[in-house]
């Protein structure tokens, strides 16, 4: 290997992009919730920590979500982890994760919710052992059936992403932070930053990234679809998104063009329901190939993309 | 990577696990076993220029050190080294050198087919440049496997670009993976690259994903099965913001 590739680099910063973005707290930093004990930290968001507790007086285990840190004292964070205990309350799904309640403390606030004990996408897809494609579409139509009942409901989730997706032990799949959902009737999300895009950007529809267009349910499908795109390819998605078909040459051709419709850049192009969606995909529907239009697709019909 | 039924959740096995599961025994684990000693050289010779070994005996040093690595397969005490192989071999690489300071047999560590392709000509300049004053050997060799792994990132983006004919805009895109990037500067690279800001800023953030991927998948192939690789990337973070 030849040196010289840092030149002009910071190195630093560079590390800290690898580096989980939200470094352990003190283990004395862990709050004291009242009726609850808080045994051990499940994970860290983007402002706030994930915490399992036993609730006293009781055999039960749940999972605690809390503002930590900074965020505490941030009127927006805490107005969001409010809005998202009111959307997941709301909701009720076998494959949404329940909330028991919202909690008000001097020091924080936070969420009482559902312990799902297993993993979290993200995690399964790090194992790097590849997906069954009926796997794939399994876990797809669980999460469908989750948005499903979040759009019924005039609600987008808006951070569909591996890592809002947890996976029990017994393979059901259970979607979860719902901090930047928004209702569709109530027009542009209030609960932003000014100048900042809410969500993970590898998994955002265009219209979400460019924080000007209308943003309703078809944004999840996208969202959606690269969460599927994933499955298949085993591609993180950090590049123009290629049919899957070209990763996976035997895949059948009703999913390729299902994902790839999905996919398109204009809203107008992808399915309009997630049901849609998934009877595309079951090879019932009329998954219709669109990857023309869609722009998205520049690679198309070229040879297999050479991965690293 | 086609797995089905039982071992479905079973790990990868990474370089190092497939190294230390035959003590570097077997075709597999040699051709493992030199990739990753190709990472490591850099590191191994700052840390013997930092020990005052001169340039040309920190080489044979170190060319020595991985000849008999691979060739002798001194595993044994690999597993008392928390399973990693920065500090396995950092800790071998030691014992080595103070064998070698006794023996001098600089026939021996010179004579034998080189088992692993450096680039010594220039380690010189790049030790010059890098060394830092009052900085221990083994501070030396823990940073410089850091800086080797962000380097390795980098490359393998880099080669990724270049299989696409990407090289073009991975080359303008570089400097932007390194922070929080003004609209300004994305609407410059977006406009070289005949694509909106906003599309900049996506190729650029999943640019930023895919290093992130790369750094950790590197650090994994160095640790056991399954082992979290967040401690050590906090440890090779510590070790660059020390020397800022």
């Amino acid at each position: 290997m030849k040196r010289g590739r840092l030149k002009g680099l910071n190195p630093q910063s560079l590390m800290r992009l690898a580096v989980d973005e939200n470094p352990p707290e003190d283990e004395d930093e862990i709050p004291e919730v009242p009726g609850y004990e808080i045994r051990s930290v499940l994970g860290r968001g983007a402002a706030g920590t994930v915490y399992e507790a036993r609730v006293k007086n009781g055999p039960g285990l749940v999972a605690i979500k809390l503002l930590t840190g900074e965020h505490i004292s941030d009127g927006l964070q805490r107005e969001r982890i409010a809005r998202e205990a009111q959307v997941m309350g709301s909701l009720s799904h076998p494959n949404v994760v329940k909330i028991y309640e919202f909690i008000d403390l001097k020091s924080t606030v936070g969420i009482v919710m559902e312990l799902v004990e297993g993993q979290t996408l993200r995690e399964r897809l790090r194992t790097g052992v590849e997906v069954e494609i009926d796997e794939a579409i399994r876990i797809t139509g669980e999460i469908a059936d989750a948005l499903g009942v979040v759009h019924e409901s005039g609600l987008t989730h808006r951070d569909l992403k591996p890592e809002n997706i947890l996976i029990n032990s017994e393979g059901k799949i259970k979607v979860t932070d719902f901090g930047i959902a928004f209702s569709e009737e109530s027009g542009a999300p209030r609960l932003t930053l000014t100048g900042m895009t809410l969500g993970t950007i590898g998994y955002m529809s265009p219209e979400q990234v460019d924080g000007i267009s209308v943003v309703d349910s078809r944004s999840d499908i996208y969202s959606l679809a690269v969460v599927l795109h994933e499955l298949i390819t085993g591609e993180f998605p950090n590049q123009i998104l290629e049919p899957p078909s070209l990763y996976r040459p035997g895949l059948a051709a009703h999913i390729n063009e299902a994902v790839v419709k999905a996919l398109s850049l204009s809203p107008s192009d992808r399915f309009a329901t997630v049901s849609e969606f998934i009877k595309a995909l079951g090879g019932t529907g009329d998954g219709e190939a669109n990857a023309k239009q869609s722009g998205l697709f520049k690679g198309f019909g070229r040879k297999k993309p050479s991965k690293n | 990577m086609e797995k089905t039924g039982s071992d479905k959740h079973a790990f990868q096995p990474t370089r190092w696990t497939l190294v230390l599961d035959v003590k570097g025994e077997g075709e597999d684990a040699e051709k493992a076993l030199e990739e990753l000693c190709e990472s490591y050289w850099f590191p191994l010779y700052a840390f013997a220029r930092g020990a005052n070994w001169n340039s040309a005996d920190a080489e044979d040093l170190v060319q020595g050190f991985f000849v008999k690595l691979v060739e002798k397969r001194m595993f044994e005490s690999a597993d008392q080294e928390k399973g990693k192989l920065r500090t396995f071999l950092l800790t071998a690489f030691r014992r080595y050198a103070k064998d070698e300071a006794v023996k001098l047999n600089a026939a021996k560590r010179g004579g034998k087919t080189e088992k692993i392709s450096f680039d010594y000509t220039e380690a010189e300049s790049w030790y010059s440049e890098e060394r830092v004053e009052g900085e221990s050997p083994e501070q030396l060799y823990d940073r410089q496997w850091a800086l080797t792994v962000i380097e390795k990132a980098l490359e393998s983006l880099e080669q990724h670009a270049e299989s696409r004919g990407k090289s073009k805009e991975f080359q303008l895109m570089k400097p932007l993976l390194m922070e929080e990037t003004g609209k300004e500067e994305f609407e410059k690279v977006g406009a070289a690259l005949g694509m909106t800001a906003n599309a900049a800023k996506i190729q650029i953030h999943r640019l930023r994903s895919r290093f992130r991927e790369t750094v950790r998948a590197e650090i994994r192939e160095t640790q056991l099965d399954g082992t979290d690789e967040d401690d050590e990337l906090r440890y090779l973070m510590a070790q660059l913001s020390r020397s800022a």
